[in-house]
C-alpha cells in the first residue's frame, strides 16, 4: 500500500478526440522540421539566388542546378562511380580494419591493468603524431599504391576506436563487476554480461569518430598520390576548372560521411535501446 | 540464519578500519549499523558478505565458522547504494540475473525462473515493469527492483549498504515501510547501513551504533534513545 502514491506518475495521458490530436501533430512535426531545417534551406536558397544574379562569383561558387546537375552527370553517366567504388574501397578496408583491430585490443587492454599502463605512453604519441605527417613513411615502405592509402587511413581510424574502447571498459562501474561477482559470475561471464555491453556506447562514440577521421583521411590521400577516387576528382575538377565538377565531388563526399554517420547512429540505437530510454 | 562476529578488526594499510568488534545478530532480526561515515559500519557489512576479509578474528553463521567462505558460498543478497542495476538489461532481466548466472547444473529452467521472476515483481509491488530498462524507473523503483534482484538467489541473508541515501525524503520514508514489509515477509535475518538515526531508530529491531571503528552500543531503538552508553551516541542520536 506504501508503494502506491509513488506509482501515480505511471498513469495513462489524457485523451482527445483522434482528429484534433491528428492535426496538432501534424503542425507540431512541421514547427520541428522548420526549427531544424530552416537555415539550412535558407543557406541552399541564397547560394542559388545569390549565383544566379551575380551577388556572388558564379565561377567559385556556381548556382545549385549546375552542381546537382553535375552530380547527376557523373552518377548515372557513370564517370564518378569509379571513383566513388575505389573511395569506399579504401576508406571501408581501413575503417574495417581499425574496428577488427581497435576494438578486440581495446577490451582486451581497458581489461588488465599493466598492458593498459605499459602500452599508454606509446599510443598516446603515435596518437599525437599526425597521419598525414606519417603518410610519406608509409608511402617509402609500401609504395605509392593502394596499400600506403589504405595504411594511413587505418592508422588515423585505428586510435579513436582504440582509445574509446579502452575508456569504455575502464569507466564500467566496479560496483556493477563487484555486484556480478556476489552472484558468483565468473570472469568470463562478467566480461561478456556486463562489461561489453556497458562499453558499447563508449565504443560507439569511437567509431563514429573514426568514421569521419576516415573520410578525412581518404580525401587527402587521394589529393596526394590518386589518379582516382572522390578526392582526386575534387583536385582534378580544380585543375581543369570544372568547378560544378568539382563540387559534385564535394557534395558526394558530404553524403557519403552523412550516410556513415546514419548507419553507425542507426546500429547504435539498435544495441543501445537501454542508453537513451528516459521517458 | 543466526550470525556471530567474533573478534574482527580490518586493516586498510596502516589505518585501522574496524577495532576488534563483536555482535551477535540473532535469526531473523533486523539489525541497522548506525553511524557517521568512517566510522566502518560499511567495512563490517562488507566482511560479513565476503566481499572484505577481515585482518583477524572469525564470522560464524548458525554456529560454522564462515570466515573463509567466498562471497557466493555466503549465499547474501546485496543491495548497494547506488544499487547497481545493469542498465544494458530490463527489469527481469536483472532480477533473473543471480540465477542466470549459475552454473547450468543449479540454474532453475526458464520458466521456473519467470515464475519467481513475476512473485518478486508482485512481492515488491511493481508487477507490470518487468519488460523496461532502469533508465526507465524512478530512484524508488530501481531500489526495489535491486531489492528483488538480491531476492531472487533465494539468499541467507541480506545486506543492504545505504538502501534508502540515494532517494529524497519523501520516498524514503514510504520505502522504509516496504523494506519492512518485505523482511516481515520473508523472515530474513537482515543487515543495513545508515547514517541517519531515524532510520535506523525506525525500522530496525536492533540498532548497533558505530564509531571511528568501534562499537559503541546495540541495543533496542528505545533502549538507546532512553539509555545512550556514550556521550558519541547521545549526541550522535539527538542530531
Amino acid at each position: 500500500m506504501t508503494f502506491q502514491t509513488i506509482d501515480t506518475s505511471l498513469g495513462g495521458s489524457v485523451e482527445a478526440p483522434p482528429g484534433a490530436a491528428l492535426l496538432r501533430r501534424g503542425v507540431a512535426a512541421a514547427s520541428v522540421v522548420t526549427r531544424r531545417y530552416g537555415l539550412l534551406v535558407g543557406f541552399l536558397v541564397f547560394w542559388q539566388i545569390g549565383s544566379s544574379f551575380g551577388w556572388i562569383n558564379p565561377t567559385v561558387f556556381p548556382p545549385l542546378d549546375k552542381i546537382l546537375a553535375a552530380t547527376w552527370t557523373g552518377v548515372a553517366g557513370g564517370a564518378l562511380l569509379d571513383d566513388i567504388a575505389i573511395s569506399l574501397q579504401r576508406s571501408g578496408l581501413a575503417f574495417a580494419a581499425a574496428v577488427g583491430l581497435g576494438i578486440p585490443l581495446g577490451l582486451f587492454m581497458g581489461q588488465i591493468r599493466a598492458v593498459e599502463q605499459a602500452l599508454d605512453p606509446i599510443l598516446q604519441f603515435f596518437r599525437q603524431t599526425s597521419a598525414l605527417a606519417l603518410y610519406p613513411v608509409f608511402i617509402l615502405l609500401l609504395g605509392l599504391g593502394e596499400t600506403s592509402k589504405v595504411f594511413v587511413i587505418f592508422w588515423a581510424t585505428l586510435f579513436p576506436i582504440l582509445l574509446a574502447t579502452i575508456g569504455g571498459v575502464k569507466e564500467v562501474d566496479r560496483k556493477l563487476i563487484e555486484m556480478a561477482t556476489t552472484f558468483g559470475a565468473s570472469r568470463a561471464t562478467i566480461f561478456r554480461r556486463v562489461v561489453l555491453p556497458a562499453s558499447v556506447p563508449s565504443i560507439f562514440v569511437g567509431l563514429r569518430l573514426s568514421a569521419t577521421t576516415a573520410l578525412l583521411l581518404l580525401i587527402a590521400a587521394e589529393m596526394i598520390g590518386a589518379n582516382k577516387g572522390l578526392g582526386f576528382q575534387v583536385m582534378n575538377a580544380q585543375y581543369n576548372f570544372q568547378i560544378p565538377q568539382m563540387f559534385a565531388a564535394i557534395l558526394l563526399l558530404a553524403l557519403l560521411g552523412l550516410s556513415a554517420n546514419a548507419a553507425l547512429v542507426t546500429l547504435q540505437r539498435r544495441l543501445c535501446r537501454w542508453a537513451d530510454l528516459s521517458h | 540464519m543466526h550470525i556471530e562476529i567474533d573478534e574482527i578488526s580490518k586493516q586498510f594499510g596502516a589505518t585501522a578500519a574496524l577495532h576488534p568488534v563483536s555482535l551477535a545478530i540473532p535469526s531473523g532480526a533486523l539489525v541497522a549499523l548506525l553511524g557517521p561515515s568512517g566510522s566502518g559500519k560499511t567495512t563490517l557489512l562488507r566482511i560479513l558478505g565476503g566481499l572484505e576479509y577481515p585482518t583477524s578474528g572469525r564470522v560464524l553463521f548458525d554456529g560454522q565458522d564462515a570466515t573463509g567462505l567466498t562471497v557466493q558460498q555466503r549465499r547474501a543478497g546485496f543491495v548497494f547504494q547506488s544499487y547497481a542495476l545493469f542498465r544494458h538489461m530490463t527489469v527481469f532481466d536483472n532480477i533473473a540475473y543471480g540465477l542466470n548466472a549459475r552454473p547450468r547444473a543449479t540454474r532453475p529452467q526458464k520458466a521456473e525462473i519467470a515464475r519467481r521472476v513475476t512473485k518478486l515483481l508482485d512481492l515488491i509491488q511493481l508487477p507490470d515493469i518487468g519488460a523496461r530498462y532502469p533508465s526507465q524507473l524512478s530512484g524508488g523503483q530501481r531500489q526495489r527492483v535491486a531489492l528483488a534482484r538480491a531476492l531472487a538467489i533465494e539468499p541467507r541473508m541480506l545486506l543492504l549498504d545505504e538502501p534508502f541515501g540515494a532517494l529524497d525524503a519523501k520516498v524514503r520514508k514510504e520505502l522504509r515501510q516496504g523494506l519492512r514489509d518485505i523482511h516481515d515477509t520473508t523472515g530474513l535475518t537482515t543487515v543495513f547501513v545508515t547514517h541517519d538515526q531515524d532510520e535506523a531508530m525506525e525500522l530496525a529491531d536492533l540498532v548497533v551504533v558505530m564509531s571511528m571503528g568501534k562499537i559503541e552500543q546495540i541495543g533496542k531503538p528505545q533502549d538507546i534513545r532512553a539509555r545512550p552508553a556514550t556521550p558519541f551516541v547521545r549526541d550522535f542520536i539527538s542530531a
